[in-house]
């Protein structure tokens, strides 16, 4: 059996990618199973898809906890979830490096990691999404399937989306495909075909981990004692940043920030919390001054955000 | 009144919802609960019906709320806020209570036009004191973009999709307002997440009404809508600027529009913003679009006519005392941790 | 002339007895519990309960916030609401409203508002009936809640005073439901020895639930909770549930010291020695000890099993009240079509050798049951007459199996 572990963002496609690959691995004679992890989890939120494919029927309804491959179509998901988790040594780990910055190191693993630059690839095949890129690499990595079942896939899963959208994503499919080819001439070759399943590790003990902690029917009495999660890393691509000296401090982006990331001093507007911004941009569209800029996740700037004026502009 | 200032010192002084919850990127309704509950002097009690306001701030063992607030099911909010209201008076006749509270119950546009109707019915006829808040998104977004009973005419949604033999949703959506105020209850309104000022003013007169008091807001939702999220703002303020959305109050039974747009924007400004619209803009869909613009002008015409009948009576002594008085002195320059707040929590009540 | 009595010995003094309906019972037991609020919607047979205990209200007895509301789905919701919010809460239903109430009922456990429920036990429609059996509460059988089931009007007035105890205790915290048969307890006068108002009060206490709502510290009660969360959540349920079997054994022990009347999870009724034992609930377990002391009588060893707290199901104690009986019926006064019926499988789940026992279905929507059609059940197990794996029927005197043979009526 070969099981992949798709993490993506709410609304990157990664349930569709995970369909994608199951559908082709149906048509190249594989049994297959693919299914996404639902959470309250909303557009930008982390989420995982898995594909499972075998030689026989997959009885199995299982979540996959080892898989042999895992596929990360958000690079800031690195940064904040440990996707390697259950990887065993041999196995591969293909990640989107589109937007890759100095702050994303690469998880140093036994087996195979291949970064494609996949939202590039995804912008010259005219869609937004790396997913159908990153499906396309792994099959090519995987030796299986081919490039016509993918695209056969693409057509059958994506079958509700106009004519043109579907065409774009046959080219990012076929983009991916041809990058991961290209890749594995300078990867072995043999071994990358060949998952080996890792040596089992113990499940995890989600009672031992909740278990003595639990409140009563696990109210929450002092919001203040439990964790908060970060939801910076939601952003994708850009975040905001301030040039004070426009600002007018009318609160505006305060307002309307739906995730409370504007920092405030009082009455007195400072910058931005990027541990919770999730560059929805709001803050840029309301600004009356243009104060908001938004700028590149890697541009460096001041812990809220605030900017010098280089020169009148 | 609470201006932005008020409210942003507020809710630094008394936070009550807090980042780290996990709404959409652009949604549009913490702003909204972020006003309400920066608005309300004193302690606030929540009661939050299933919706996505309910799974995403709530994730155990995280929550984004700071203060007492409360989730059964999806229908029942309004039963469940009786309840509490109930307790609440038993605790205070017994002493076990010392200052007073305010109950505010957040439902989304199905939790309320829809399987919530009966049990908001059913409380609004027996006169629980709180503030009903429905944020309406216009759809069942919580289990994927549903339509609902507040749906508008046209939008696509998973369940009533445009086709080659569909248009969207055939029919026009419920006044959830007419239906409120015809419960006779004191404060009824319909805002905007856009129109922050007016919601906090409308807030603050439920606050104050002797009585139940329902808000319908306008929220938006960029996957449900389909707009990029950085237009939330504009989409809302798009929708009160064409005369889709009025803005409107009905105090005492009273009608009146708290905002009357310089000029009507045509609708097409804002339908272009939604993907939900995008299939009405082929070329054989005019007559849809024409209708839209038909429901809105009747709705605004009624808006407009009901407003000038109840001018003599918002010009009478009894509705001089729904004006919100300014809680502050004008030299008023809060900073943080300074006893000047107090001043806002201990305003007494002008109703 | 003079008419004659049949009897042959004097009168006794019971002054200390009123003859009240089993509905009138609980209502008084809520007058003297006093609770905060009681939120409820009218529904045949409970209609008594509520009337009368508004007429109390009315009346100045005592202080309850009677809400109206609009559904018992409403009831059930503003209860959990005002329990969580820190005032003690009752409501009253059966049949459909309790069917309506059962997704809250479900939360209530979850959430952990111990709120006493009393059920006016009906048929559930269709067809529409308004008489009594037990498939309204086998539709809360896994929803959390504790279930307890009079046999008489004083159990029913004595079960919702222990109820309310059981409900609050610290260790329990769930919603606890009183059954009383729909109209052949609801509706039946029979002496009921009140306790004093003040006893009533002592032994209940006041309602202290720990972290309310409306308590001074901020609070998210009801969570969403993910799978590496519920299972957690919900096994922290079923312990409390669990937990009920010891407690209501400390509470009952207590009313005893109270009131002179000792209950049990399960009341073995002259099983010693016993060659065929039948095992039931709720009202028509008095006219199934008649039917035991005639036979006995008569010279047959039978004996009677008659469960109190159905929910948690007292699994040890049904397993050695039924060990030294070789044979055994278990009465439903409910079916699940399909399979055999809940008590059964309870029961069948408790005993090491199922082999003897049989299940009887009897009393659908208010059928009769005749001492006549329990020695007829007794009768047949003796005789090894019913086939096992198939329930019998019960109509009227007679047992029926289907093997073949058409309706009976
Ligand atoms: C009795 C019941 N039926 C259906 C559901 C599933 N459900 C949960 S939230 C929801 C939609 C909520 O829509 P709305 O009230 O508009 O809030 P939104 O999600 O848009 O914020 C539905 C259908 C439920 N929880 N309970
Ligand atoms: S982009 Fe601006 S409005 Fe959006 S989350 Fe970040 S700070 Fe808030
Ligand atoms: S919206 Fe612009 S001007 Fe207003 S406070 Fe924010 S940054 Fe300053
Ligand atoms: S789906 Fe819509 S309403 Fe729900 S969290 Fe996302 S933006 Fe907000
Ligand atoms: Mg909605």
């Amino acid at each position: 059996m070969l099981e992949i572990r798709f993490h993506g963002r709410g609304g990157q496609g990664a349930k569709t990618a995970s369909q994608l690959l199951a559908v082709a691995f149906l048509e190249a004679g594989r049994f297959v199973q693919a299914f996404p992890e639902y959470g309250p989890e909303r557009t930008g939120a982390p989420m995982m898809a898995y594909t499972r494919v075998d030689e026989r029927p997959i009885r199995l309804h299982a979540a996959i906890s080892e898989p042999d491959v895992v596929v990360v179509l958000d690079p800031s998901l690195v940064l904040e979830q440990n996707v390697t988790e259950g990887l065993g040594s041999q196995g591969f780990l293909v990640v989107n490096s589109g937007g890759l910055g100095s702050r994303v190191i690469l998880p140093d693993i036994e087996g195979i990691v291949l970064a494609v630059p996949a939202d590039e690839l995804a912008e010259k095949s005219g869609t937004r999404h790396a997913n159908t890129v990153m499906a396309g690499a792994v099959a090519a990595l995987l030796g299986e399937p081919s490039l016509e079942q993918l695209l056969g896939a693409v057509d059958d899963v994506l079958a509700r989306l106009p004519e043109s959208l579907r065409l774009h994503n046959r080219q990012s499919v076929q983009e991916g495909y041809t990058y991961g080819v290209n890749a594995l001439r300078t990867l072995d070759a043999s071994s990358a075909k060949k998952p080996v399943h890792p040596a089992p590790q113990p499940a995890r003990d989600t009672q031992a981990a909740h278990g003595p902690k639990l409140g009563r029917a696990g109210a929450l009495i002092r919001p203040g004692d439990y964790p908060v999660p970060l939801t910076g890393g939601w952003r994708m691509g850009k975040k905001p940043a301030v040039f004070l000296n426009r600002c007018v401090n009318c609160l505006l982006c305060w307002q309307f920030c739906p995730d409370g990331a504007v920092v405030v001093d009082g009455t007195t507007f400072l910058g931005f919390d990027y541990a919770y911004c999730k560059g929805c941009e709001i803050c840029d569209a309301v600004c009356p001054t243009k104060a908001v800029v938004m700028i590149d996740e890697e541009s460096p700037v001041g812990s809220l955000g605030q900017l010098k004026e280089v020169s009148a502009s | 009144m609470a201006n932005i200032k008020e409210m942003a010192a507020h809710s630094q002084i008394d936070p009550r919802f807090g980042s780290g919850h996990s709404l959409c990127r652009g949604c549009g309704i913490p702003s909204i609960v972020r006003t309400v509950l920066s608005s309300i002097p004193g302690p606030v009690a929540v009661i939050n019906a299933t919706s996505c306001l309910e799974v995403a701030t709530t994730r155990y063992p995280f929550t984004a709320w700071k203060i007492p607030w409360m989730h059964v099911a999806f229908e029942n909010s309004a039963a469940v806020a009786s309840g509490v209201e109930a307790a609440y008076h038993a605790l205070k006749a017994r002493g076990e209570l010392s200052e007073p509270m305010t109950l505010v119950v957040f439902a989304g546009d199905g939790g309320t036009y829809d399987i919530g109707l009966q049990a908001l019915s059913g409380a609004l006829e027996r006169g629980h004191r709180f503030i009903y808040v429905c944020y309406d998104n216009e759809a069942y977004m919580n289990t994927g973009i549903q339509r609902s009973s507040a749906t508008p005419f046209g939008a696509s949604t998973t369940t009533s999709p445009a086709g080659r033999a569909a248009m969207g949703k055939p029919e026009p959506r419920k006044n959830i307002v007419e239906i409120v105020a015809a419960h006779r209850i004191p404060y009824v309104a319909q805002a905007a997440m856009s129109h922050w000022q007016d919601l906090s003013n409308k807030v603050q007169r439920a606050y104050h009404a002797e009585g139940p008091a329902f808000l319908n807001v306008l929220s938006a939702c960029p996957p449900g809508w389909g707009h990029e999220p950085r237009d939330a703002v504009r989409v809302v303020r798009l929708a009160v600027d064409s005369g889709y959305w009025p803005l409107v109050e009905v105090i005492e039974g009273h009608w009146r529009l708290s905002y009357r747009p310089s000029e009507r924007v045509p609708v097409m400004q804002w339908l272009t913003l939604q993907g939900r619209f995008r299939h009405l803009f082929q070329p054989d869909q005019e007559e849809a679009l024409e209708k839209i613009q038909t429901i809105i002008d009747d709705e605004w015409e009624r808006m407009t006519q009901r407003d000038a009948q109840s001018a003599s009576w918002f010009a009478s002594e009894q509705a001089r005392r729904w004006e919100v008085l300014p809680t502050l002195p004008d030299s008023w320059e809060p900073r943080l941790g300074e006893p000047m707040w107090e001043h806002f929590r201990k305003t007494p009540n002008p109703a | 002339m003079t008419p004659r009595l049949p009897f042959h010995t004097p009168g006794v003094d019971l002054h200390h007895l009123r003859v009240i309906t089993g509905a009138q019972g609980v209502a008084h037991a809520m007058r003297q519990i006093d609770p905060d609020v009681f939120p409820v919607y009218p529904i045949t047979p409970q209609t008594p309960i509520i009337q009368t205990l508004s007429q109390f209200v009315a009346d100045g007895l005592c202080h309850t916030h009677v809400l109206d509301v609009e559904s018992e789905h409403s009831a059930m919701s503003a209860a959990v609401g005002a329990a969580l919010a820190g005032a003690r809460t009752m409501t009253a239903t059966a049949s459909q409203g309790l069917a309506l109430m059962v997704e809250v009922i479900y939360l209530a456990a979850s959430l952990r508002a111990p709120v006493v429920i009393a059920v006016g036990n009906r048929a559930l429609s269709g067809p529409i009936n308004i008489h009594g059996d037990h498939s309204d509460a086998m539709l809360a059988r896994d929803s959390g809640a504790i279930q307890i089931f009079a046999e008489t009007a004083e159990e029913a007035y004595d079960f919702t005073i222990i109820g309310t105890k059981l409900a609050e205790h610290k260790r329990i915290l769930l919603p606890v439901m009183v059954g009383l048969d729909g109209f052949t307890i609801t509706h039946s006068a029979e002496p009921v020895a009140l306790l004093p108002d003040s006893a009533v009060k002592d032994f209940v206490g006041p309602y202290a639930y720990p972290s309310p709502l409306l308590g001074n510290q901020a609070g998210t009660y009801g969570p969403f909770s993910m799978p590496d969360s519920y299972f957690d959540l919900k096994y922290q349920e079923i312990e409390a549930v669990e937990a009920a079997l010891e407690v209501f054994e400390l509470v009952a022990e207590e009313f005893f010291r109270l009131s002179g009347r000792r209950y049990q999870a399960v009341e073995a009724y002259r099983l010693e020695d016993a060659e065929a034992a039948l095992v039931m609930m709720g009202s028509h377990s008095g006219t199934a000890k008649e039917v035991v002391d005639k036979m006995r009588d008569q010279g047959t060893r039978v004996g009677l099993v008659e469960i109190r707290l159905y929910r948690p199901f007292p699994r040890h104690a049904i397993e050695q009240a039924l060990a030294q009986v070789p044979r055994v019926a278990v009465l439903d006064k409910a079916s699940s079509p399909g399979t055999l019926p809940p008590l059964f499988l309870d029961v069948a789940a408790s005993v090491a050798n199922t082999s003897k026992l049989v299940s009887v279905i009897y009393g659908l929507g208010g059928r009769d049951v005749p001492m006549a059609g329990l020695q007829d059940i007794l009768e047949g197990v003796l005789a090894d007459r019913f086939p096992p794996r198939e329930p019998g029927y019960l109509f009227g005197n007679k047992v029926w199996h289907k093997e073949g043979k058409s309706w009976p009526i």
